[in-house]
């Protein structure tokens, strides 16, 4: 809604300037968004005839339009198709300003020169029109005139941004003038609407209307009117339906279109001699019957919808739009101007189906005022009379039962305890008053509110209190802070293991990314994934605005290797990024979808880049094992209690070689792997990228223990090493069991620290050197650690497969 | 040789001290301490000679001799002081490194502009006696609009242009179509009839949320914190109040608050909370479009029909709720202009924080 302050002023004063007021709107809820002020600057620019206009001897495209303004003419050349003489244009002179600021002088055009311009819409900041030149009504306007002032063109115009609420009251200059009023404590004036009829004739004698469904149509108000001229809108009225973002387009309309922008009532005109029988019907559309809307398509309608008919059929859908049979045009002479009250949810939901958004249904959709179909009726009838000469037939047709007035109870009480203020029922009354709401005591405490007809928004009690808390001011209202226990918050085991996640994971140099929870299909394909793998099984979206919000994610993989192919696209040589997000999991049943929270880590490059005294620390598939391995163990999953093992056609993106997934006691904790060479091509990365998923929920269902101090060892340690040979695929844990198996309690700490393959070494075979550390509660003499280390010995060269290496 | 009369002792005492300065290396010193005072030496050989003289001689010489040893041994012990203390400087000469050259930083990752932001709010949230609350991300239509007040048809829908998903409502909820939330306060639905009646209720529940909008100010995806607080007598002006405190604790001690009237259908009153623009200090920018104020969340009392969906008597409690945008934080925060930059996973972006 936008509101032209001089247009304000007539229903309403203030003293306050524009910003003050756009301020204090905005603190009642009136939102203003911006103070337009397109014509900020401007002077000097007339009103000025076209007297004749030749064509521009060297430039064709140009004309030479000779000016009268008053007593100053002009030469100008100007550009504009629809320059031609007679016409009344916008003249700046030289030496007149155009809003915005830029000064006119005098210019050649191919050698002829131009005094000042003639101006389009757009260079005078009006609204709307573009190609060509602001055509000025012939009727209050002459050549001459300043049309700074007569325009108002540096009037300031409140561009508002309503809420749902408030749409209903605050789309017209009356609405928002009642706001203003509440404000300032004064009164908003409505401007007279006294047409002077013709006394010997009646509407009612012209025409009649009747109602079939009075629950759609409450109330039908028409007034006939006769003898009309077709013709431009006098000035004020179009500018002012161009400062409101309407173009005038003459006769009828824009004065239908300027009530409704004045007062909140969308009024429809029908040309009178073109109903059949001189009958408006307002009843139910027949199902499948047609009507053609006056912007020429043909509209289907149905049983819910609402229709204006006459003898013949429908000639309008009721509050949407009108027909093409009995529509208004330049030639109609004699109207039945409609100023009716239509169900709300009815017209809504026909403007929706239909899709036509109109102005009219948008302000029948929010509930229009039925005590204002009158007034309206009357200046339409006003302002016809005044420009388009009509002659105004007797009295109005008045149809329906009309529309109770709603009683709300309000306790002060209640007001009180919501707003946690201290204000007196009376008061609260007094509050709602000054908003148009009448009051009567209704017992010590309570209130009986009438609702006016203009305010459908409020429909219960508390919509009361927050008028009053509105009317009181936010601002103005206390401040407390609430007392009382606080919620008792449960520790969350999958959020501990969600923040021990991602504090070892930022620690190890990976940087948290939020990629979108979608994505779009074709990246399955690249992740090799046959049809039927459990990662496709995804919750779909129905509507997506694009391919790629086409399914809901089911692993976080797919998007981290996206993040880490954008950034080697962008030439980073090193990448390693986390989340910790939620994946979709499709229901078997089609049901709610799981959505457990999981962890992701992906890289590729380094995770500690080489400097120049240091090796690169390569992101690879042991960064993320021991990654993984960290945060288990800081969550009280230690090393030895996980399973690793080798699933190669479980994650067909992974090289079958290098990925592996983590369980403990059968439950899949967790999978990792380096891509498969396939994938790394199809993500154009530089070298393959090790990734890994931890199932959070899983890691916190394994009761997540506290650590528990233990005696620090206060006798030296014994280490001895042991260096095994074994095939390449003999598990390097199997050994590690094995070696605790035998080492009975004196071994405190058993690992690898050397994989060696070699000429030396068979084919096919490796050698794995492992640490092993003895300690006790005393100093171990050198015979009883050399005792279980024999031990230890003895059972790898006994063991089929291993061998120990001297 | 003269031993009486110490001409003999002054020479080699001279020259053992000449060579003791000459020696720039302890294996030097080591060679004159020998040359003199060893076996062989010098003023051993003639302190020998002593035992040859007269018992009247002998102790005058002796003495003269013994001094002479003495000055040699404290020239010698001082020489190799010097000489270490020089070795010394001349090792850590050697062992100066360019301090210019980089250091070695540990990788240590980023956390994401956005969890940083939702974590600070959480914090403040739950210093002030507020639990983190959860709630699913693909959300029936009751729960997303029914229960909040929303039913078919309502205009506010409009503003919620959903991502509808191709799944189902579990069996235990009302039948209807399921989407992805459009904001986190189908949580208050879900965290109320979890209490099942019990008070207080006092949470926040961050998350992430989903609608169809897509520009520079506007992701499909984004988050949003949700608070819920309902008990005995709340009213607006703990609303005030706690709101207040927050945004002093976010923006810093200087921010002022201000509430306008709003519309939202699950609160009544409802506002818009603006904070005080914390780039101009209130008098007018760029990011503050000049007005000297931020919008920074949505708010209101309860709206008693909601209440009731969440199984609470509205004669008998109120409450407030209010929703945040965690994106709008962080771009207000990092003074980020185009909210697809947080998703999009630039790392030279991510490393900025
Ligand atoms: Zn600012």
């Amino acid at each position: 809604m936008r509101v032209p302050l001089s247009w304000l002023r007539e229903f309403v004063a203030w003293d306050e300037g524009a910003e003050e007021l756009a301020s204090a709107l905005t603190a009642r809820g009136v939102a203003v968004e911006s103070i337009d002020r397109p014509g900020v600057g401007a002077a000097g620019i007339v009103a000025a005839r076209i007297e004749s206009v030749e064509t521009h001897p060297v430039a064709g495209r140009l004309r030479i339009c000779r000016v009268r303004a008053g007593t100053r003419t002009g030469r100008v050349v100007c550009g504009a198709p629809n320059a031609a003489p007679g016409m009344l244009a916008a003249w700046a002179p030289p030496g007149a300003v155009l809003p915005g600021g830029k000064t006119l002088g005098i210019r050649e055009f191919s050698e002829i020169p131009s005094e000042g311009m003639l101006c389009s819409p757009e260079e005078l900041g009006l609204p709307g029109g573009r190609g060509g030149l602001l055509e000025l009504p012939g009727e209050g306007a002459s050549d001459g005139d300043d049309l700074v002032g007569a325009l108002c063109l540096d009037d300031p115009v409140l561009v508002l941004e309503l809420t749902p609420n408030y749409a209903a009251h605050c789309q017209s200059i009356l609405g928002v003038a009642r706001e203003v009023a509440a404000w300032t404590r004064g009164t908003a004036h409505r401007p007279g609407a006294e047409p002077a009829e013709d006394g010997q004739r009646t509407s009612a004698a012209a025409a009649a209307v009747h109602i079939e469904v009075p629950g759609l149509c409450p109330l039908y108000v028409a007034r006939i009117m006769e003898g009309l001229r077709h013709g431009p809108a006098p000035l004020r009225i179009a500018h002012r339906l161009a400062q409101c973002g309407m173009r005038p387009i003459g006769g009828v309309v824009d004065v239908t279109n300027y009530v409704m922008l004045e007062l909140g009532h969308p009024l429809h005109a029908f040309d009178l001699h073109r109903l059949v029988d001189g009958l408006v019907m307002a009843r139910r559309a027949g199902a499948g019957e047609k009507i053609v809307t006056f912007d020429g398509h043909d509209r289907t309608l149905q049983a819910s919808d609402l229709v204006i008919a006459d003898g013949r059929g429908p000639v309008a859908i009721a509050g949407v739009m009108g027909g093409e049979r009995a529509r208004v045009t330049p030639e109609t002479t004699a109207i039945l101007l409609e100023s009716a009250i239509f169900d709300a949810p009815s017209v809504a939901q026909t403007a929706r189906r239909l899709n036509l958004p109109s102005e009219a249904a948008a302000r029948f959709a929010r509930g229009v005022d039925p005590g204002m179909a009158r007034p309206a009726a009357d200046r339409a009838a006003q302002l016809l009379q005044e420009t388009c000469g009509a002659t105004v037939l007797a009295g109005a047709i008045h149809v329906g039962p009309g529309v109770a007035s709603r009683f709300i109870t309000l306790r002060g009480r209640r007001a009180r305890g919501l707003l946690g203020i201290r204000l007196s029922t009376a008061d609260c009354g007094r509050h709602l008053a000054r908003l148009g709401f009448r009051i009567q005591a209704d017992g010590a405490d309570r209130l009986r509110v009438t609702v006016p007809g203009w305010r459908p928004d409020v429909a219960e009690e508390v919509d009361l209190i927050e008028e009053i808390g509105r009317s009181v001011g936010y601002d103005n209202l206390p401040l407390d802070l609430p007392s009382g226990d606080p919620g008792v918050e449960l520790p969350d085991p999958v959020k501990t293991a969600q923040d021990t996640a991602r504090s070892v994971t930022l620690g190890a140099g990976y940087t948290e990314v939020q990629p979108y929870s979608y994505h779009g299909v074709e990246v399955w394909d690249r992740l090799r994934l046959s049809p039927a793998h459990p990662w496709r099984q995804a919750v779909a979206v129905t509507n997506p605005m694009s391919r790629d919000q086409a399914l809901l994610r089911t692993s976080l993989l797919p998007g981290l290797l996206q993040t880490l192919a954008l950034n080697a696209r962008r030439s980073r040589v090193d990448a390693a990024v986390f989340e910790i997000g939620r994946v979709f999991l499709r229901s078997p049943d089609g049901g709610r979808p799981q959505e457990p929270r999981r962890l992701g880590v992906a890289g590729y490059g380094a995770l500690q880049p080489g400097t120049w005294n240091q090796p690169a620390d390569p992101c690879d598939f042991f960064a993320i094992k021991g990654l993984f391995e960290e945060i288990l163990a800081r969550l009280g999953i230690g090393p030895d209690t996980i399973r690793w093992e080798r699933a190669a056609d479980r994650w067909p993106l992974l090289h079958p070689g290098r990925c592996a997934a983590a369980t403990v006691g059968g439950t899949l904790l967790g999978w990792l792997g380096e891509t498969h060479p396939e994938v790394t091509a199809a993500f154009d990365l530089p070298g393959p990228a090790a990734l890994g998923e931890l199932e959070l929920g899983a890691v916190a269902g394994l009761r997540i223990r506290t650590p528990k101090r233990r005696t620090l060892p206060r006798f030296p340690a014994a280490r001895r090493d042991l260096a095994v040979l074994m095939a390449r695929d003999f598990p390097a844990a199997d050994v590690l069991a094995l070696i605790r198996e035998t080492a009975g309690e004196l071994l405190a700490e058993a690992r690898p620290f050397d994989v060696y393959t070699g000429p030396e070494l068979p084919e096919g075979w490796r050698s794995v050197a492992f640490a092993l550390t003895y300690q006790a509660d005393r100093t171990l003499t050198d015979a009883e650690v050399e005792s279980a280390h024999t031990r230890i010995r003895t059972a790898i060269s006994r063991h089929p497969g291993l061998a120990l290496r001297s | 040789m003269d031993l009486g009369t110490g001409a003999l002792w002054e020479r080699i005492r001279d020259a053992a001290l000449e060579a003791c300065r000459r020696s720039t290396t302890a294996a030097e010193i080591e060679q004159v301490r020998v040359a003199y005072l060893g076996r062989r030496g010098e003023l051993t050989a003639a302190l020998r000679e002593v035992g040859r003289l007269t018992p009247a001689e002998r102790p005058a010489a002796g003495e003269a001799g013994n001094r002479v040893r003495e000055a040699i041994e404290t020239a010698l012990a001082g020489r190799l002081m010097e000489i270490a203390d020089r070795e010394l400087v001349r090792r850590l000469q050697n062992e100066t490194v360019d301090v210019t050259l980089p250091g070695r930083r540990p990788a240590v990752g980023h956390s994401h502009p956005l969890s940083t932001a939702r974590r600070d709010i959480e914090r403040i949230f739950t210093s002030m006696g507020f639990a983190v609350a959860d709630g699913p991300e693909v959300e029936s239509d009751w729960y997303n609009f029914e229960a909040l007040n929303m039913p078919v048809g309502h205009p506010a829908r409009d503003m919620h242009d959903s991502f509808y998903v191709d799944a189902r409502p579990g069996p235990d909820e009302p039948a209807g179509r399921m989407l992805l939330r459009t904001h986190t306060s189908p949580v208050q639905i879900r965290y109320m009839r979890a209490r099942a009646g019990a008070l207080p209720v006092r949470i926040v529940a961050p998350g992430r949320i989903y609608r169809r909008d897509d520009d520079a100010t506007h992701s499909p995806m984004f988050h949003q914190i949700e608070g819920l607080l309902v008990d005995r007598d709340v009213t607006f002006a703990h609303l005030k109040g706690v709101l207040a405190e927050v945004a002093r604790r976010l923006f810093g001690p200087e921010t002022g608050l201000r509430l306008r009237p709003s519309y939202f259908p699950f609160t009544e009153p409802s506002a818009e909370a603006d904070a005080s623009c914390v780039f101009c200090r209130g008098t007018g920018c760029a990011t503050c479009k000049g007005s000297g104020w931020i919008e920074i969340l949505g708010c209101g009392m309860v709206h008693p029909r909601v209440l009731e969906f969440g199984g609470y008597d509205p004669e008998e409690v109120s409450g407030f709720a209010f929703g945040m945008g965690i994106d709008r934080v962080a771009m207000l925060r990092y003074r980020i202009h185009d909210i697809r930059l947080l998703f999009e996973g630039d790392l030279r972006f991510c490393e900025q924080f």
